[in-house]
């Protein structure tokens, strides 16, 4: 970083530039009256301002400046009047002490709220590490279902087939060997169906199918993600009026909705002004389409890249993977559904997401 | 005429089932199969000689279950385990159970063919020692009190002056008695007799 970009980087910074300025004023204040100990209130103010600032160095070095010009006052103007020169002395000696106390403790402070919030970052951090693992999880189980399930056809083939070579062997006839043969075949087919079912679940192109209540898997989820609201500050509202079940799988929904409620709390926290509030609403337009809208009052969505939103690795968040908005697109899709986005009409986004009522 | 050694199969699995069965063919004995352990255990005749190939995991009773039943009631049908999955501690217990063997599906056609061979023999064996033992039995249950305690002492390699010492008798009697004895186990010598017994005893009688 060059000088002058670091110059413009601390103009830029508030805090720091109206520290300095205070620290000046005072420094011309206390030079030209007679304020003794009094001089290092104010100086104590500039150093609490300083440690708003965002470089860390930034608050222990204004209170350098603060020691130095305290001292540098004794040089410059002498006392007025009578004042002893050793009540002199204890004066500034206290506004150093004042001075250097403030820092000390506002530093210490600082110090403390950043490694409550890198810890806050970890448990998080570990929090998506078990989401992770849980999903690995899972997969390891099917694979040892999928292994065992194959084994039994695999056994049967197996030892059809050294049957029927030995038999062969031993000068058997062709139709000796067909129902042998048959149950070869057989059993590879079985196999073969073994193996597309799990590709069918893994590729879940075929929801296992139940009876949904949309109300119930949100309050589910916002349930599930009730502290981490809660830590962001963020405002959860349900509107949830009456609606038909939904003919689908309720894990995969649970997931739809946990990543678009995720996505909502996560946009409101970004942001520094009230209200933080996240608002979901569901309803049924006519009897045969359920609707859930996720409405917050965040930074809004990207312009002009509003169709890019559920595409694969397409994200805007750093340490986003793009994949949330995509598989919930896809599992909205699997289920008959539509999922969008739009701007909200004052301000933030709206991520809605249809799916068609089923009976039966 | 005795009754043919006979392979029997219990396997939950149909295909399974049918393989091993026509696997077992191969070796040129029949072949019975079930579905479950109880079905075996309700058709199973002790007095048939065979081996028995046993699936662990199944629905209802489990081979294990079955292997335990088996020897709860003293027969000592030999059974090769077969089980798609199995764990140390299971394959231990099989074992220690006394199992042929335990194969691991999928396994190959000439693994369970020697196993079954083996597993034939051994169920050969145990039948005909069975058979000797009964024999056995039947001529030492003859003899009166007084001749086994002779017998006792002849077969622990006592001259007759001993034995006539020991039981108070004369030479002559101990000689008379120890003919007589001789005669009612079909013995005609020493070695024989010893031989006889010692065979009896290997079972653990």
């Amino acid at each position: 970083m060059t000088a002058r970009h670091r110059s413009s980087y601390l103009l830029s910074d508030r805090p720091a530039v109206w520290s300095l300025a205070l620290t000046g004023i005072v420094f011309a204040i206390d030079l030209s009256l007679p304020l003794g100990v009094a001089a290092a209130v104010p100086y104590t103010f500039a150093v609490l301002l300083a440690l708003k600032a965002r470089a860390r160095w930034f608050a222990p070095a204004l209170a350098a400046l603060c020691w130095v010009l305290t001292v540098a006052k004794m040089g410059l103007v002498p006392e007025r009047g009578t004042t002893e020169y050793w009540k002199i002395l204890v004066n500034r000696g206290l506004a150093l002490f004042a001075i250097g106390m403030t820092t000390f403790l506002g530093v210490r402070r600082r110090q403390a709220e950043t490694e409550r919030a890198e810890a806050e970052e970890k448990a998080r951090e570990h929090l998506a590490t078990l989401a992770r693992m849980g999903r690995l999880h899972t997969a390891g189980q099917l694979a040892t279902g999928l292994a065992h399930e194959l084994n039994q056809p695999l056994t049967a083939v197996c030892l059809q087939a050294e049957t029927a070579t030995r038999l062969a062997e031993g000068g058997a006839q062709v139709p000796d060997l067909l129902p042998t043969l048959r149950e070869i075949a057989e059993q590879s087919h079985r196999a073969a169906d073994i193996v597309r079912g799990l590709r069918r679940m893994l590729r879940q192109d075929e929801p296992a199918p139940t009876q949904v209540d949309v109300n119930e898997v949100v309050r589910a989820v916002c349930r599930l993600i009730d502290t981490q609201t809660r830590r962001a500050g963020v405002d959860v509202r349900l509107e949830l009026a009456p609606v038909p079940p939904v003919r689908g799988d309720r894990v995969q929904l649970e997931q739809v909705v946990l990543n678009l409620l995720q996505n909502a709390v996560e946009a409101v926290s970004g942001i520094t002004t009230d209200p933080r509030v996240v608002t979901v609403a569901t309803s049924s337009d006519g009897p045969d389409r359920v609707t859930v809208r996720f409405r917050d009052t965040g930074a809004g969505l990207p312009p002009g890249d509003e169709h890019r939103l559920f595409e694969r690795f397409f994200t805007t968040k750093p340490n986003g993977m793009g994949m949330g908005l995509a598989i919930s697109r896809s599992i909205v899709e699997a289920h008959g559904g539509q999922v969008w986005a739009n701007a909200a009409p004052d301000r933030g986004a709206v991520f809605t997401f249809t799916l068609p009522a089923g009976k039966g | 005429m005795e009754p043919e050694p006979t392979v029997f199969v219990v396997d939950d699995d149909a295909a399974v089932l049918r393989a091993i069965a026509g696997a077992g063919k191969v070796l040129g004995r029949p072949v019975r199969s079930f579905a479950s352990a109880a079905e075996f255990l309700t058709a199973y005749d002790p007095a048939q000689p065979g081996c028995l190939v046993l699936d662990i995991k199944m629905p209802g009773m489990t081979g294990l279950e079955l292997q335990q039943e088996l020897a709860d009631k003293g027969l000592t049908i030999p059974i090769v385990v077969v089980s798609g999955h199995a764990d140390v501690r299971i394959a231990v217990e099989v074992m220690t159970r006394g199992a042929v063997t335990l194969l691991e599906k999928p396994f190959r056609l000439d693994e369970l063919l020697t196993h079954l061979r083996a597993a034939l023999e051994l169920d050969a064996a145990d039948r005909a020692r069975a058979v000797r033992q009964a024999e056995t039995d039947s001529r030492l249950a003859v003899l009166t009190p007084k001749e086994r305690e002779v017998l006792e002492a002849v077969a622990t390699g006592k001259t007759n002056k001993e034995i006539a010492e020991e039981l108070g008798l004369s030479l002559r009697a101990v000689e008379d008695r120890r003919a007589r004895l001789m005669k009612k186990v079909q013995c005609r010598s020493v070695a024989e007799l010893i031989q006889m017994l010692a065979d009896r005893q290997g079972t653990g009688l």
